[in-house]
Order: structure tokens, then sequence, then C-alpha cells
């Protein structure tokens, strides 16, 4: 062993000089940092489990809210902006505006409206060979770049057909007919017909059908607004009107709907939420499966971190103490232990990440739902992506302040008297 | 200090529920000198240390360390007076088991610099001093006993502390061992940093300057003449009825 003699007017100097000393008063991140990474390679397995928690929870929670958001986003693509729009302005009273041309060029010139078109149903019936239905004609303006419906095969309507038809494609099948075939349509006209009508006011029309129309429209049968308006006599009425809005949120569709009811005092309009229980049911029951899907996943985040981290910092109370000893303050120990959370968060965070990411990629290929035109595909956006990566991280790092709380408040005086 | 007083206790009493485990006890401690803390089992040797070493704050009296009151401060400043100028070694499990010995011994420099290149330069030197060099790389867990005694005296000096406090440093040490440990303490005390050495083994305390007897909480001071220590000083107080 090498040995080194000072005197003692050299140790009083260098004495002198250690009290003086410059020094950090707080510790540097890369100290805490380093501690933190050591400590968590120390017991393998720990630290296997602690990313599997948090990896799961992400890895579940990404292609989880992924896929009910497809799944609300294809209700809305088929009931509002394929559907029938944002806004539905019907007359207050009775079962039509007689002359909708001035009101829609008023709600087309809103800033918040993309579109507005008229739309007239009339009972009526539809029949090839032995099939008969009865059902709504619903007539369309052909020259509308906007459609309450979306079609899926065939060819569309065009403006002044008045011997074409649109169909859903269940009702094309159920009474057998496809494009191209003729199909009889019997309409009640009410009571001003104008053509040829038989002894109830019905008109009876032999039309062929140009299209076929999905999703919503599966049951539906369309026609031209212009033709069938002509045929009650009233070449612009309308049962309602549809306003397609800039986007989908309710709350603009509320404020336009709510504009259009002053302008208009003898017309009630809604927005879609509003109007639809089915919609208003399902945007509910979306909303309470992402919440309660999220909470689970993260109870399942948090039990096991909180857990794992709680026994950790009791485990090592004489290393704190030790620290404590040297001159680490109650702060840094905290932060020791708080970043050993966060780095299994981010670790845990981008392998579920990547994990979800692999699934969201399974599902686009292999949709949880696939029936009849209603397909459900994840909604892959940067806000479902994010989403659960900053919620679980925030949960690991919450359960991590914990047992790094504990930590700092460990009494070395105490754990050290202890021989372990 | 222009005194040359380290470190000045007086009166310190520290009790635990209805115990008292600490009764009045008085010590000062000068620069550069070894004091060997005698006394059985359960004497309150180890609460004393803790009393001294501003990691246990005294029911009644004062500990000044080089003539700081460290309990009229804050935490942060308690922990910069124990990283700055209190060096610590404990019986056993002295070490971080997941650090390697360089790092154990660059961690308070480390702490107090910011500057890992220039702790573990520190630690590398010591660690050579202490003919450890070979086991630098090892990590604290695997080390011996004698080893890690010898690698944690190392990094209660990496900050060249005024005082060292080790409690019953050799407890669980082979003779070897124990030697080459107290050999390092020999070391320290010729640089002129003040040792307070908690032990019941006697060839412990035949290598220090003077020796204190604690009983009952109490202490009592004996000089042991065979050391010669450079400049004995005592400065004891025994409560009334308990002096021996």
């Amino acid at each position: 062993m090498r040995t080194t003699q000072l005197s003692h007017s050299d140790v009083a100097g260098e004495r002198a000089a250690a009290i003086e000393r410059p020094g950090r008063s707080a510790a540097s991140p890369g100290l805490l940092l380093f501690l933190a990474w050591k400590a968590l390679g120390e017991n393998g397995l720990s630290l296997i489990l602690l990313l599997l928690a948090v990896a799961v929870g992400v890895g579940f929670q990404i292609p989880n809210r992924a896929n009910l958001a497809g799944f609300r986003d294809e209700i809305m693509r088929q009931e509002v902006s394929s559907g029938l729009g944002q806004v539905r302005v019907r007359p207050r009273h009775g079962e039509r505006f007689l002359d909708v041309t001035d009101m829609m060029a008023s709600i087309a010139r809103l800033p918040s409206v993309k579109a507005v078109e008229p739309i007239l149903v009339l009972p009526g019936a539809i029949r090839s060979g032995g099939h008969f239905v009865v059902l709504g004609i619903t007539g369309v303006s052909a020259s509308a770049g906007q459609r309450p419906y979306e079609r899926t095969a065939g060819a569309d309507l065009v403006p002044g057909d008045n011997h074409g038809t649109v169909l859903g494609e269940r009702l094309a099948k159920q009474i057998g007919v496809s494009v191209g075939d003729d199909v009889d349509i019997q309409v009640l006209l009410s009571t001003r017909p104008r053509l040829v009508l038989d002894d109830n006011g019905m008109g009876n029309y032999t039309l062929k059908v140009r299209g076929l129309a999905g999703f919503a429209a599966l049951d539906s049968a369309f026609v031209d607004w212009g033709f069938l308006a002509s045929e009650t006599g009233d070449d612009h009425s309308a049962s309602a009107l549809l306003v397609w809005a800039r986007n989908d949120k309710v709350e603009l569709a509320r404020k336009t709907a709510a504009t259009v009811e002053h302008l208009f005092p003898a017309a009630t309009a809604m927005s879609w939420l509003d109007d639809s229980r089915y919609l208003r049911s399902v945007v509910g029951a979306v909303q309470a499966l992402e919440s309660i899907a999220g909470g689970m996943s993260l109870f399942g985040v948090i039990i096991p971190v909180l857990s794992l981290l709680y026994i950790d910092a009791l485990h090592r109370r004489r290393q704190v103490s030790l620290l404590s000893a040297i001159g680490f303050r109650e702060r840094e120990i905290f932060l020791i232990f708080f970043a050993k959370a966060l780095i299994v968060g981010i670790v845990g965070v981008l392998l579920g990440a990547a994990v979800g990411w692999g699934m969201l990629g399974y599902f686009n290929l292999h949709p949880i739902y696939n029936y009849e035109k209603f397909v459900v595909r994840p909604t892959i956006t940067f806000g479902n992506m994010l989403a659960p990566v900053l919620l679980v991280l925030a949960t690991t790092a919450l359960a991590g302040s914990l047992p790094a709380w504990q930590a700092a408040r460990v009494n070395p005086s105490d754990t050290l008297r202890r021989i372990e | 200090m222009s005194s040359g007083l380290v470190l000045v206790a007086n009166g310190l009493v520290r009790r635990r529920g209805d115990k008292t485990i600490i009764a009045g006890a008085s010590l000062t401690l000068k620069l550069g000198e070894s004091v060997a803390l005698m006394g059985s089992s359960g004497c309150g040797k180890t609460t004393l240390l803790h009393l001294l070493g501003v990691l246990d704050r005294p029911g009644a009296g004062t500990v000044l360390i080089e003539g700081i009151n460290p309990w009229s401060k804050g935490r942060n400043a308690r922990a910069a007076l124990r990283l700055r100028r209190i060096g610590f070694v404990f019986q056993q499990s002295n070490l971080i088991p997941f650090l390697s010995a360089r790092d154990n011994v660059a961690l308070p420099a480390w702490r107090l610099s910011g500057s890992r290149r220039s702790a573990l330069a520190q630690a590398d030197a010591l660690l050579d001093r202490f003919g450890l060099s070979v086991q630098a790389r090892a990590p604290g867990g695997v080390l011996s006993l004698g080893e890690a005694q010898r690698v944690a005296t190392a990094r209660a000096l990496v900050n060249r502390p005024a005082i060292i406090l080790a409690d019953e440093p050799t407890g669980s040490l082979d003779s070897a061992s124990t030697e080459a440990v107290l050999d390092s303490f020999d070391e320290i005390v010729r640089e002129g940093t003040t040792l307070l050495v908690a032990t019941h083994d006697s060839r412990v305390a035949s290598r220090m300057h003077r020796m204190v007897h604690m009983q009952d909480g109490a202490l009592a001071d004996q000089p042991i003449p065979t050391t010669g220590c450079p400049s004995p000083f005592t400065a004891l107080k025994i409560p009334a009825g308990r002096r021996p």
C-alpha cells in the first residue's frame, strides 16, 4: 500500500480550501439518471415485469381506442356525412315546406355550412315480380354534390331523370333486382295529383334501377327530387332540408341549427346528435367503452408498477440511507426513484406503442367487424396513438411517485442501525 | 478552524420512546485526532455516531461541526454538510451493490462537483492508494468484506471531509482485513483527518490516539499512553451522578 505523508500545515491549508471549495448545490441530472438506470438493471426480472405491465397497457389501449374510434367514425360516416347531414331542418307545422328555394339559398350562405339539399319523402311501395315492399320513396336532388346515401354499384341519378331510381342493396336483394332491371313504384302523392293518377291519388311508375346504395340506405329507394316534387304539384316542396356542416362536431351543428331556427321560425332545426336517439346512444356507448377500457388498462398498469416499485423502495432502504449519509438530499433521492419510474414508463410505452402499431396493422387487414358494408377499421390518428402513450406514461409516473416519496422519507439513522 | 476543534458535542440526549439511549454525552474532537469510542453492544455507540454525523437529531444538547450547528440549518444544508465535511464507514452493507467499487468511491465527488470524469479520477487515485485498483470495476456486491470496508473508507475520504465516523468498521472482518482497514485509518489520520471509531475491539482502540468509553449512554474519556497522540485533548462532560 502506498502512503503519503502530509505536514499539519499542509493539512490546515487543504482543509481551509476544502471548506471553501465550490460545489453543486443540487445533484447533476446525469448522476440521478445514472443511479436510476443502474438500480433498474440490478433486478432483471423486476425490470421485465415493470416493462411488460406498461407495454401491455399501451399495446392494449392503442388498438382498442383506434377500433372504438373506427366504429364511431363508421357510424358517423353512414348516418351523418354520407347520410342525413349534420343538421336536419323540418317544417314546424305540416308535412313539408311548399317552396324551399329561398330557404336553401339563405342556409347555404351560412359560413358553417358546406352544402344544403332538399329531400322529399312520400309513402309508397316497390314491386318486382312477386316481391312487394312498402316503404318511403325519397326524392333527392340529382344535381347535388352531396347525397344522403353512398352509391356502391351502377350509376347515380342525373338531373331530369324521370325514369331512374337508386335502390338500397338490401332492398334490391329482397325484391330480386339489380342494376339495369325495371321496378314498379307506387307513390302516394297527397291530395294534389298532377300527372297520371289512379282513383286513390297514387302515382304509378316503372323505373329502371340505375345504381345501388349501401350503408344507412340499404333499405331505401331514391328518385330525382325534381321529378317527385313536380309529381306532387309543388315543384320546390321538400319534407326536410339536409345541411352538411364544415365538420362533424356537434357544437358546430347545434350552433348552425340555432341560426337556422332564428332565420326561419317556421322551421325546426336539429343537430345530428339531438335528432337521432340511435346516434346519441352510439356516441354515449363508445365514450363509456373508451372510459371503461381505458380505466381497466390504467389499473392494469398502476397496480403492478406501484407494487413493484414500492417493494423496490422497501428493499433499497439501506441504499437510500447510505445516499443520505453521503449527502444526497431527500429531493434527489425522490428524483432517483421517480426517474426509475419514468425510464420504465418511457421504455415501456415505446415497446407498447410498437406492439400497438403492429396490432393496428393487423386490424386494418382483418377488421374486427365486417357485415353488410359496415366495416370497422381502426381510425389511426396522431391523437389515438399519443393519448394512450401519454396516459400510460403519466400513470406510470404517478404510480412511481408514491414509492419515490416513501424512499425519500426513509430515516437513515433507523435503517443504518439495522445490520442487513 | 482556527481553534483546531473539528467537532464539539455538548450535553447530547436521545430518547426512543421511554428509553434514554444517550444521556447528556459531550465530546470534543480536534483536527487530526483519532478516537476510539468503546462500549458494549447496545450501549448507544451507533446512536451517538448518528447524532455526531447529523443523521439523527438530538433530543437535547448541541453538535457543532467546524463551528456550525447543523440543526439550526435546513435539511439541504445538513445534507451539504454531510457531503463536504463528514465521511461515514459502517460495519457492513456499506456499498451500493449495483455500482462498481470506483463508482461507489466516486459517488460523493460526482455529487459534489457534478463531473463524473473528475470524480472517477479521484476515485481511481484513492483505490490505487488503498491497493484496490484490481477491484475497481468489480460491483460492490461481490467484494470481500475487507475490500468493501476499504472501498467504503476511500469513499468516505473522497471529498476530503473534516471528520470520519466509523461504526464497528472491523466488526465483521478477519485479522488480515482488520489490519488493512486499520492501516488505511492510520493513513487518514496522518493526513490530518479526524477519526472517530466506534468499536469494542481493543486492537482497534489501541491504534487510536485516545479512547472514550460509553456506558448507559454516557461517556468517560481514557487516554491511551502507548499511541502518543500528537495533541491529546479531552473535553468531556459526564452528567452528574454518572461519573465512574
